[in-house]
């Protein structure tokens, strides 16, 4: 081989192995007995193009038990002039399909465990140098010890094994991003219960009550005593319709915090809406009180007294 | 499109949506959404500016279509974002990193070769 070759296949393999150059020091390590583990079960979308979002999407979603193909999903994330899909839109994607999109931990572990836990995992990836990154989506299905690498369905990779070092570099250069989509009901592994419930907050803004009402209940399943998801399982509940129901997980709310001037105002307009015009009034008084610091509130709590006093005519005037 | 046409659609729109807001304010007006409750204050507020919301959905669909998308699904694709999100794409959807794939890498290996080929440092080209 003549020396500008050897020049040539040094520059083509730093290129395309720039994923492994790594400092040590600053890999950060997985338990050493981690055992072989491989979701092969995880169906497959080679992608087509620059379309890997849609197809890693497809195979997250599919995985959660739904029936949809990558090229449905084209229409809901790519951007042709980006020629690429957006972390951001993914993540609403998902929710448009009725899924908790929750980015799990920023370190190799987090991926083990969600792993263990039967979720694969949904990373980006960035390929290539990083003043000139690509970045790539995948999914991590299995990790295995014997070679040190992730098993990955990766754009027309069915099962690409990267390693370790390869994959944490990677991975890291795009902000150890990842999702996990449990399927509903189910919660990710060691689940972090704020990040958890902020995604399934945003699951509510885009009108999914059904599968909000869902994840609310699997934190209450191991949480019971968390309020904030008991009052979002009771608005979830409410806006389906099942006012009844609501009121009941309303006064469990307000039973372990009593000064939850928000879900005082939502009992007091769901007692409301079932024609309880002295209940919504008792419920709501407590919390007419002005806090600066919650106007939102405070216009809410005052807007309901209006409409009790509108819809029923025995209530006394506001003072 | 004309300015004096964007505007013959705009403002209509926009008064249409303002009315309809002020017509039916029942459903969901004085119930406060499980984001308004105290540590999830910034996902969503009853007190929200109903116009500003309205422009931002507008501008993100624009932007959106102008890159490719189609109007229906842009406004499809708008309605699913958080304001939070909608905000982040408004201000960064040029520059966020946009996942594509594997075949890109092998471009710019493509690319350098050419470059060190013009340069004269390789003649690998001149084989062919």
């Amino acid at each position: 081989m003549r020396p500008a070759y050897h020049l040539v296949y040094f520059l083509v393999l730093s290129l395309v192995a720039s994923g492994c150059i790594n400092k040590a020091d600053r890999l950060p390590s997985i338990e050493w007995d981690t055992k072989a583990i491989e979701l092969t079960t995880t169906p497959f979308f080679p992608q087509t193009q620059y379309q890997c979002g849609p197809a890693s999407l497809a195979t997250v979603l599919n995985a959660s038990g739904l029936n949809i193909d990558a090229a449905t999903l084209v229409g809901e994330v790519y951007i042709p002039d980006r020629k690429g899909a957006l972390q951001v839109e993914m993540i609403a994607a998902v929710r448009r399909h009725g899924r908790v999109p929750y980015q799990i931990g920023n370190d190799l572990q987090s991926i083990i465990d969600q792993l263990g836990h039967g979720l694969p995992v949904l990373a980006l990836l960035t390929l290539g140098y990083s003043a000139l990154p690509v970045y790539h989506y995948a999914v991590v299905i299995g990790y295995e010890p014997d070679s040190d690498s992730l098993i990955i369905r990766s754009g027309e990779d069915y099962r690409l094994l990267m390693s370790r070092h390869q994959f944490i570099s990677a991975w890291s250069k795009s902000g150890n991003w990842a999702l996990a989509v449990p399927s509903p009901g189910k919660l990710p592994a060691n689940v972090n219960v704020e990040r958890y419930l902020g995604a399934v907050i945003a699951l509510e803004s885009v009108g999914q009550w059904h599968a909000a009402q869902q994840s609310y209940l699997s934190i209450l399943s191991k949480w019971p005593e968390n309020t904030l998801a008991r009052f979002g399982l009771a608005n979830s509940l409410r806006s389906q319709g099942k006012l009844i129901e609501a009121v009941d997980q309303y006064r469990q709310a307000l039973k372990q915090d009593t000064d939850h001037r928000p879900a005082r105002n939502n009992l007091a307009d769901t007692l409301l809406r079932l024609g309880r015009c002295d209940d919504a009034l008792s419920v709501l008084e407590p919390a007419l009180i002005n806090n600066a610091s919650e106007a939102d509130t405070d216009k809410a709590v005052n807007m309901t007294r209006i409409e009790i006093q509108e819809a029923c005519p025995d209530t006394p005037a506001m003072h | 499109m004309t300015q004096l046409f964007k505007k013959s659609i705009l403002m209509p729109t926009v008064l249409l949506f303002l009315l309809s807001t002020l017509w039916f304010p029942a459903a969901n007006a004085v119930v406060l959404n499980t984001g308004s409750a105290e540590t999830f204050q910034h996902t969503a507020s009853a007190d929200r500016d109903i116009i500003q919301d309205f422009l931002l959905q507008e501008a993100v669909q624009l932007q959106l279509q102008k890159m490719g998308v189609s109007p229906e699904l842009a406004q499809a694709r708008v309605a699913a974002l958080t304001p939070m999100e909608q905000q982040l794409l408004q201000q960064k959807i040029a520059d966020l990193p946009a996942g594509a794939g594997v075949v890109e890498v092998i471009g710019i290996v493509f690319i350098v070769l050419l470059i060190l080929e013009l340069l004269g440092v390789t003649d690998i080209f001149k084989k062919i």
